[in-house]
C-alpha cells in the first residue's frame, strides 16, 4: 500500500469524472467517435497482448470481433424482430433476449472458444506462416457471415441492434482489458510469453510449456476481441461482414505498430491517433470556404495523412511511438526534476501492489 | 516588422470573411451528403456525388428554393461503415442539416439512417435497392430508385409478354444479396404469371468459368426460353460471352448490375446479340430531360455520366429541392411530410411516387436491349 497504490485510484476517478462530463455535455456525434476510439483501443490492446507480448502476428483479429460481435448481437437482438430477420435459429433462441451484458461476455466467450479450436493446429507455426493462417480465418469468417443469410442476414449486415452500450460500457471495458492484460504480461504468466517470443528453444529449455503459453494469450486476446466486436454492434446499431474485412485487419495492425508493439501505453496512443485525427482531418477534405478563400475538396487527405504518419514513425522510431515502454507517472516526474532513472519495461506506476 | 505581412493577410482576410459571410443575400438551406469518393464504392457513389452537386448548382443559378440557395455539405463515407455513421452524425449534430442524401448501398444506408430518424431528420437514400428500408428505419427514410422486387418483376413480364417465354434457367450469384434479391423476385413472378423455371444454379461472387452452369443448360430438353443471370458486374461479360461461345443463343436477361460500359467491352458486341437487362435509366440520348441532363454533366466534368449511378444522385438532389418547395416551411419535419405527397416526381431516372412512407417509390424501369454493341431502350415500364 501507499502512494503507488492511490495512483490508479485516482486515475480511474479522473477518467470516470471526464466520461461523466463527457455523456452530459457532448453531443452524439462526439460521443460516438469516443466510443469508437474506447472500442479501438480494447482491440489494440488485445491484439497487442498476441503479437506484441506473445509475437503471435495475428491477422486474424477482425474475425474474433466478428464472432464476439454478431454473437452479442445475436443473442441481445429484440425479440420482436428475431423471428423475420434471423429465421435460421431455433426456437427457443428466437423467443429470448438476453441483457447486454451477459450478451457480451458470451460473444466474447464464443471468440475464445474459437480461438482455442483454430489456434490449436495453426499456433504451431510461426511468423509468416501464423500471420497468413490467421488472415485465412478472417476470410473464412467473413465469407461464412455472408453466406449463412438466415443467421446473419449475409452482406446486407444486421441492422436494428438496440443501441445498448454508452461511454461507460465502452471505458469500462478498456479499463478491464487494459488491467487483464498488464496483470497478465507481468506476472510468471507474461515473462513465460515473453520468452517464448523472444526465444523459442531456450523457453522450451527452461521449462517452459510453449504451447500452453500462446495458447492461453490467444485465447484471451480474443477473448476481448470478441468483446469489442460486441461493443461496436451496440454502438453503431448494424454489424456488416465488410467491417471485419482486410481494411479491418491493416487499420488493426497500424494502430499497434504506430504506437508499439508490446506496450499497452503505445496501444492506447495508436488508437487515439488513428481515430481521433482523422475527425480533425475530415472538414479539410470536403473543401469550401475559411475566410472567403476558397480551397477544392481533397478527398482522400486523411487516408494519406495517415499514411504519411505511419511512414514517418517508421522512418524515426521504428519500434513504435511509445516503443515497448509504458507510461509511469513516476518515471515522468522524475524525469521532470532531472534525475532520469534507468528505466526496463516492469517500471510502471499503474501497480497494484 | 517581420508580423506586418501576416497581419495584412489576417486582416484582409478577416474583412473577406465579414464581406462574403452574412451579406450575401439570405441564408442557406443547409443539404447534408454522404458519398464514398475513395474505397470501393467510389466507382459508383463518386457519379452520384459529381451529379448531386451539378443539380445544387443548377437550382442554386435559377434562384435557389423560396430566395434561398441550397448549400450541400459533403463527407466522404470512405466505403467504411463506421465513417458513414461518423459522418451521419456530424451533419446532424455538428452541422445542422435540414435534410441529408446519400449513399448507393442498403447496409450503409441501414448504418446511418437510424441516426437522421432520430433526430427527426429526412435522409434518402441514392442507390440502396433493398425494398423495404424506409420501413426498416422509420418515418424519415426515403428511397430514390426502385427496389429489387420491381426491377425482377419488370424482366419476368418482359421474358412473359414480349419475348413470348414459358420456361426459364435462372442462374444467381449466391454471394450478394442483390443478386439473390432479384433471382428471388424473378422466380416468384414468372412462376406465379405461368411461366415455368426449368432449372436453377449458383455461381459465386468473381467466378471466371461459366461451362459447368453452361452444360447444365444445354443438357435441358427441352431447351428453355430465356435466361435471367441475376450477376453482379464484371461477372455478367464473363458469363455472356461463355455463354455464347458454348453456343447458347438464348435471350440472357439481367438486372442494373449489367449497365456498365465493360459488358459490351468484355463480352464482344456479336455475343452480347439478344442481352436484356432492367436499370435506372438509360443513358442514350432521348432529346428530353435526359438528354439535358448529360449535357450538362459533359460540360461540367468534360465526361458523360459514368453510370446511372449519375442520375440518381442527380434526382436525389431535385427530389428534395421539389419537397422543399412544398412544405409549408423550410423545417426537416415539413420537408419530410412533403415527400410524402410527391406522387408526379419526374426525373432522369423516370417518373416516381414516393406516397407510400414504407416502400421503395412506385417508380418506372428501365427497360434496355443491347443491339450492335449499344445499349438501346425499349421503354420504362411499371411490373
Amino acid at each position: 500500500m501507499g502512494a503507488r497504490s492511490t495512483v490508479p485510484f485516482i486515475a480511474i476517478l479522473l477518467l470516470g469524472a471526464a466520461l461523466w462530463v463527457a455523456e452530459t455535455t457532448l453531443n452524439a456525434f462526439y460521443l460516438q467517435v469516443l466510443g469508437l476510439l474506447g472500442i479501438n483501443i480494447i482491440l489494440t490492446v488485445s491484439l497487442n497482448l498476441a503479437a506484441g507480448y506473445g509475437g503471435m502476428f495475428s491477422l486474424g483479429h477482425p474475425a474474433f470481433a466478428a464472432i464476439g460481435g454478431y454473437t452479442a448481437a445475436i443473442l441481445a437482438y429484440p425479440v420482436t424482430l428475431k423471428a423475420s430477420r434471423i429465421p435460421g435459429y431455433p426456437e427457443w433462441l428466437l423467443q429470448m433476449e438476453v441483457p447486454f451484458l451477459p450478451a457480451l461476455l458470451l460473444g466474447g466467450l464464443t471468440a475464445s472458444v474459437v480461438a482455442v479450436l483454430v489456434g490449436w493446429p495453426v499456433l504451431r507455426l510461426r511468423g509468416h506462416y501464423l500471420a497468413v493462417a490467421t488472415l485465412g480465418l478472417t476470410v473464412i469468417v467473413q465469407v461464412g457471415i455472408v453466406n449463412l443469410v438466415d443467421y446473419t442476414r449475409g452482406a446486407l449486415g444486421l441492422s436494428g441492434i438496440p443501441k445498448h452500450t454508452n461511454l461507460w460500457w465502452i471505458f469500462g471495458f478498456a479499463l478491464a482489458t487494459i488491467y487483464v492484460v498488464y496483470r497478465l504480461v507481468h506476472s510468471r504468466f507474461g515473462r513465460a510469453l515473453r520468452a517464448v517470443r523472444d526465444d523459442y528453444i531456450a523457453a522450451q529449455m527452461s521449462g517452459v510449456n510453449v504451447a500452453r503459453t500462446r495458447l492461453i494469450a490467444f485465447t484471451v486476446s480474443a477473448f476481448f476481441a470478441g468483446a469489442a466486436g460486441g461493443l461496436l454492434g451496440h454502438l453503431l446499431r448494424i454489424l456488416t461482414p465488410g467491417q471485419f474485412s482486410f481494411n479491418a485487419v491493416f487499420i488493426g495492425v497500424a494502430m499497434m505498430i504506430l504506437g508499439g508493439m508490446g506496450s499497452i501505453t503505445g496501444s492506447v496512443v495508436g488508437a487515439v491517433i488513428m481515430t481521433i485525427l482523422p475527425q480533425f482531418i475530415i472538414p479539410f477534405e470536403r473543401g469550401g470556404t475559411i475566410f472567403g478563400a476558397e480551397f477544392p475538396a481533397l478527398n482522400g487527405l486523411t487516408q494519406i495523412v495517415i499514411a504519411l504518419i505511419l511512414i514517418l514513425v517508421m522512418l524515426v522510431r521504428p519500434e513504435g511511438l511509445a516503443g515497448s515502454r509504458e507510461f509511469s507517472i513516476r518515471e515522468t516526474a522524475a524525469r521532470f526534476r532531472g534525475r532520469r532513472k534507468e528505466h526496463g519495461v516492469d517500471i510502471v506506476a499503474v501497480k497494484g501492489k | 516588422m517581420p508580423n506586418l505581412c501576416g497581419r495584412i493577410a489576417l486582416a484582409s482576410a478577416l474583412g473577406l470573411a465579414v464581406l462574403t459571410g452574412p451579406v450575401g443575400a439570405a441564408d442557406p438551406i443547409k443539404l447534408g451528403a454522404i458519398y464514398s469518393v475513395t474505397g470501393g464504392y467510389a466507382v459508383i457513389e463518386d457519379p452520384a456525388l459529381k451529379a448531386a452537386k451539378l443539380a445544387v448548382k443548377e437550382i442554386n443559378a435559377a434562384g435557389g428554393i423560396k430566395g434561398r440557395p441550397i448549400e450541400m455539405i459533403h463527407y466522404d463515407g470512405k466505403s467504411t461503415l463506421a465513417d458513414i455513421a461518423n459522418a451521419a452524425q456530424r451533419l446532424v449534430h455538428e452541422d445542422k442539416v435540414i435534410a441529408i442524401i446519400g449513399v448507393a448501398d442498403s447496409g450503409f444506408y441501414l448504418a446511418s439512417a437510424p441516426i437522421a430518424q432520430d433526430a427527426g431528420i429526412p435522409y434518402l437514400d441514392t442507390g440502396g435497392t433493398v425494398p423495404n428500408l424506409p420501413e426498416q428505419v422509420g418515418e424519415f427514410g426515403h428511397m430514390m430508385p426502385f427496389g429489387d422486387d420491381y426491377q425482377a418483376f419488370v424482366a419476368a413480364d418482359y421474358a412473359l409478354n414480349d419475348l413470348g417465354a414459358k420456361t426459364a434457367f435462372l442462374l444467381r450469384d449466391a454471394d450478394s444479396d442483390y443478386t439473390r434479391a432479384i433471382a428471388a423476385f424473378f422466380k416468384e413472378r414468372f412462376t406465379e404469371k405461368g411461366g415455368k423455371l426449368l432449372d436453377e444454379s449458383s455461381s459465386h461472387l468473381g467466378d471466371t468459368d461459366y461451362s459447368a452452369h453452361i452444360t447444365r443448360i444445354r443438357s435441358l430438353n427441352p431447351q428453355p426460353d430465356v435466361i435471367y443471370a441475376a450477376l453482379n458486374p464484371g461477372d455478367d461479360a464473363t458469363f455472356v460471352r461463355q455463354a455464347r461461345e458454348g453456343g447458347i443463343t438464348l435471350p440472357i436477361i439481367g438486372g442494373d448490375a449489367f449497365d456498365n460500359p465493360d459488358l459490351v467491352k468484355n463480352a464482344g458486341a456479336a455475343n452480347t446479340e439478344n442481352v436484356y437487362f432492367t436499370t435506372h435509366m438509360a443513358l442514350t440520348p432521348d432529346g428530353g430531360i435526359v438528354q439535358k441532363f448529360i449535357d450538362a454533366y459533359k460540360a461540367e466534368y468534360g465526361i458523360p455520366p459514368e453510370n446511372a449511378f449519375a442520375g440518381l444522385g442527380y434526382d436525389s438532389v431535385l427530389l428534395m429541392a421539389e419537397a422543399m418547395n412544398k412544405a409549408s416551411e423550410l423545417s426537416s419535419k415539413a420537408i419530410n411530410d412533403a415527400i410524402f405527397t410527391i406522387t408526379d416526381f419526374n426525373g432522369v431516372t423516370g417518373k416516381a411516387s414516393f406516397a407510400d412512407p414504407k416502400r421503395a417509390p412506385d417508380k418506372e424501369v428501365t427497360l434496355i436491349a443491347v443491339r450492335n454493341g449499344k445499349f438501346e431502350l425499349i421503354g420504362n415500364r411499371k411490373p
